[in-house]
């Protein structure tokens, strides 16, 4: 059975927000990536089997238009928290895909309760204490993502010059708010270490090449409970190269 | 017609294979030897004292970052040099960069210096920079344009405003604004502006009557953005003319044909004569540098229309060996003296090829760049004096013939306009045929 997915918007302060939104039960948040893909995949079709999946398109990013006074990814945090107060969903589990796992952390950071479960994926936010996260803005976007798979045959089927426009306008903005400090957060960890978060899930791609896989153990001792699930012979985006793996681990945890 | 002395200082000798496999940018400064940095800060700066005495009237300096081509990463500092040595010259810096520098008041204090010391004699040019020097200073391209307009507001305020008084704008926040040392030429120091082709800078230029100086852009996409800054000038309320307008052209002359083609070919080496083209696109343009518009315009305006290679082309991985034989090849000086890129001859040669894009064009400033290639010292004292002696004298000839005023013999935006709604080309598209 196929799940009708359909593209919504809600006005956040007089600013149209898009999403994706399909499937019905308990609401399941997934924040994208810096790629910005807003596109509906199978393992979100997996999702929507059991769950009401909304994937909203940050300002800046896909079809919803910037924001100017968005400067920080904490500012952007506090978009999407009042994103699901004006759908009148006070508590939420959510998936956060590197980027979008910062703005999930960040999230917590400010209001832990909003979400019951968190999944982060390979997040960025904070800085590793070993090695450096990769400059992704010394790389063109088709680099990045071969660096960013760790499979080169991945990289076939997911680059398309179709979304290349979008791919750029959504790390331009990721440029603008990640600059400096660079991509992360440094009041992040203190203030995600005494928010009293739910469980959490953090997931990695054991070949990631461009934030260290030991970051995922520094999430972990931030996090109040936390485990760790990494996929082997992936990149830093498991959902791309593990997509099944990583829809098995992800509902696994959110039926726990 | 004002002409001025430009040299972008490169640093040489250095291995050619190496920036012909890295770029221009980005090669490690593991190759750079103080030693020779020491000898050739020096002699650059001797270089421009001779170009005064040589008759031209002003020394353009620029400024790029952990560029191999450029040794001016802190103009500032040979403008400052050069307003004590030099006695007549204006000092044109085409141009800081307001965006990187971190300080904008601290930038306005420097050129409020330069210019006291000089006796007046600065020009100030402000410039968004390119990618790299976005790279290189840690400043987020995403905030470039809009950081690049608010600090030539707080400059300008700074330069004008009687302090102290307070700026607290989106980027830039200081309580107590009041810099002691003030420029001697009032309202501030004449600005000009360099560009590439973006029209957003030429609209900004003809808004505040600032000349545009266009930095060998080809010719044809040139005369449309001659032509945007007339038509935004007589929505501001002036004609524009030749002051207001300034174009920069390599040109290397030798006593002979052959001497020249002889300097000419040095040109090449390392990929150098393709300059912005040996930066590889995503250091150039890092996320968030320019909009999608702005990407797409810049990507055609450096497809060369007479059939050379493009210039911003993914890199990848190439044989440099192959690419070096294509790059210093007398084909490749073709293609660049075919388009214009960069004039090669005796004085009596390349004034006839110079009248042409002046007779397109019409610039009240035409700025001659010397040779990026690896001449030494005597060659290019050589080089500034024959141009001093057999070209410059010409190039007036013509200037005063063809009524190309300069900014200092006619303020720009001061020309009356008949009608708010006829405005005269300053380019003139038919004198293309001649190209």
């Amino acid at each position: 059975m196929t799940v009708a997915v359909t593209q919504e918007q809600v006005l956040i302060d007089d600013v149209p927000c898009s999403f994706l939104a399909a499937g019905s039960g308990e609401p399941l948040l997934i924040l994208h990536d810096e790629l910005g893909d807003i596109e509906w995949r199978p393992w979100h079709a997996e999702l929507a089997k059991r769950r009401r999946v909304l994937i909203p398109a940050s300002p800046g990013f896909g079809v919803s238009a910037p924001v100017e006074w968005i400067s920080s990814v904490r500012d952007l945090a506090c978009f999407h928290a009042r994103f699901l107060r004006e759908l009148k969903i006070d508590r939420v589990d959510v998936i956060g895909l590197s980027f979008g796992g910062w703005i999930a952390a960040e999230m917590a950071a400010n209001c832990a309760s909003q979400f019951a479960r968190m999944v982060l994926v390979a997040p960025f936010g904070i800085k590793p204490r070993i090695g450096d996260i990769r400059d992704i803005f010394l790389m063109s976007t088709p680099e990045y993502l071969q660096a960013s798979l760790n499979h080169s045959e991945n990289f076939d089927r997911h680059w398309s010059p179709q979304l290349s426009a979008s791919r750029e306008e959504a790390r331009a903005e990721v440029a603008r708010l990640g600059w400096s400090p660079y991509m992360h957060n440094p009041s992040l960890p203190h203030l995600l270490k005494c928010a009293g978060t739910g469980p959490a899930l953090v997931i990695w791609g054991e070949r990631d090449s461009i934030i260290p896989v030991s970051t995922a153990a520094q999430y972990c001792e931030i996090l109040s409970n936390a485990k760790i699930g990494t996929l082997a012979n992936c990149g830093h985006h498991p959902e791309i190269e593990a997509d099944v793996e990583f829809s098995r681990l992800v509902r696994s945890f959110l039926v726990e | 017609m004002h002409i001025a002395y430009f040299s972008e200082r490169p640093y040489h000798p250095l291995d050619e294979d190496l920036t012909i496999a890295e770029g221009i940018w980005g090669i490690s400064n593991r190759h750079f030897d103080p030693v020779v940095g020491a000898r050739l800060y020096n002699e650059y700066l001797d270089q421009a004292v001779r170009a005064e005495e040589a008759g031209y009237d002003g020394i353009v300096l620029n400024e790029h970052h952990g560029l191999v081509t450029c040794m001016g990463a802190v103009a500032n500092i040979e403008a400052a040099i050069l307003a004590r040595i030099t006695k007549r010259c204006k000092i044109i810096m085409l141009g800081n960069l307001p965006t990187t520098v971190g300080n904008p008041l601290r930038l306005a204090e420097e050129l409020a210096e330069i210019d006291l010391i000089s006796g007046g004699r600065l020009v100030s040019g402000f410039v968004r920079g390119g990618g790299t020097e976005q790279l290189s200073n840690g400043s987020n391209p995403a905030f470039n344009r809009e950081l690049f307009l608010e600090a030539h507001d707080f400059i300008i305020k700074a330069w004008t405003t009687p302090g102290p008084f307070r700026h607290e704008g989106r980027h830039l926040h200081y309580r107590f604004v009041n810099p002691w040392a003030l420029p001697l030429q009032k309202p501030h120091p004449p600005i000009w502006v360099p560009g590439l082709v973006s029209p957003e800078t030429v609209r900004f230029c003809a808004e505040r009557r600032y000349p545009y100086i266009a930095l060998s852009t080809y010719l044809e996409p040139t005369v449309d953005l001659w032509d945007l800054y007339c038509e935004t000038a007589a929505q501001a309320g002036y004609q524009a003319g030749p002051e207001n307008f300034g174009y920069l052209q390599k040109v290397i002359v030798g006593e002979t044909e052959d001497e020249a083609r002889e300097l000419a070919m040095l040109e090449l080496q390392g990929g150098r004569a393709a300059a912005f083209g040996a930066i590889k696109p995503e250091f150039m343009f890092p996320s968030g540098y320019n909009s999608k518009g702005a990407s797409s315009r810049m990507a055609r305006q450096f497809k060369n229309p007479k059939g050379g290679p493009e210039l911003f082309v993914p890199r990848g991985k190439f044989d440099v060996a192959e690419a070096k034989k294509t790059i210093n090849s007398p084909e490749q000086l073709k293609i660049l003296e075919d388009s214009y890129r960069i004039i090669v001859g005796t004085p009596a040669g390349v004034i006839s090829k110079i009248k042409k894009i002046l007779d397109v064009l019409r610039p009240g400033v035409f700025i001659i760049r010397h040779s990026d290639g690896w001449l030494d010292n005597k060659s290019r004292m050589k080089t500034i004096d024959l141009i001093g002696r057999e070209l410059i004298p010409g190039l007036k000839e013509i200037g005063d013939r063809m009524g190309l005023v300069s900014p200092f013999e006619r303020i720009p935006g001061s020309r009356p306009l008949n009608s708010p709604e006829s405005w005269e080309r300053v380019a003139q598209v038919g004198a293309l045929e001649n190209i």
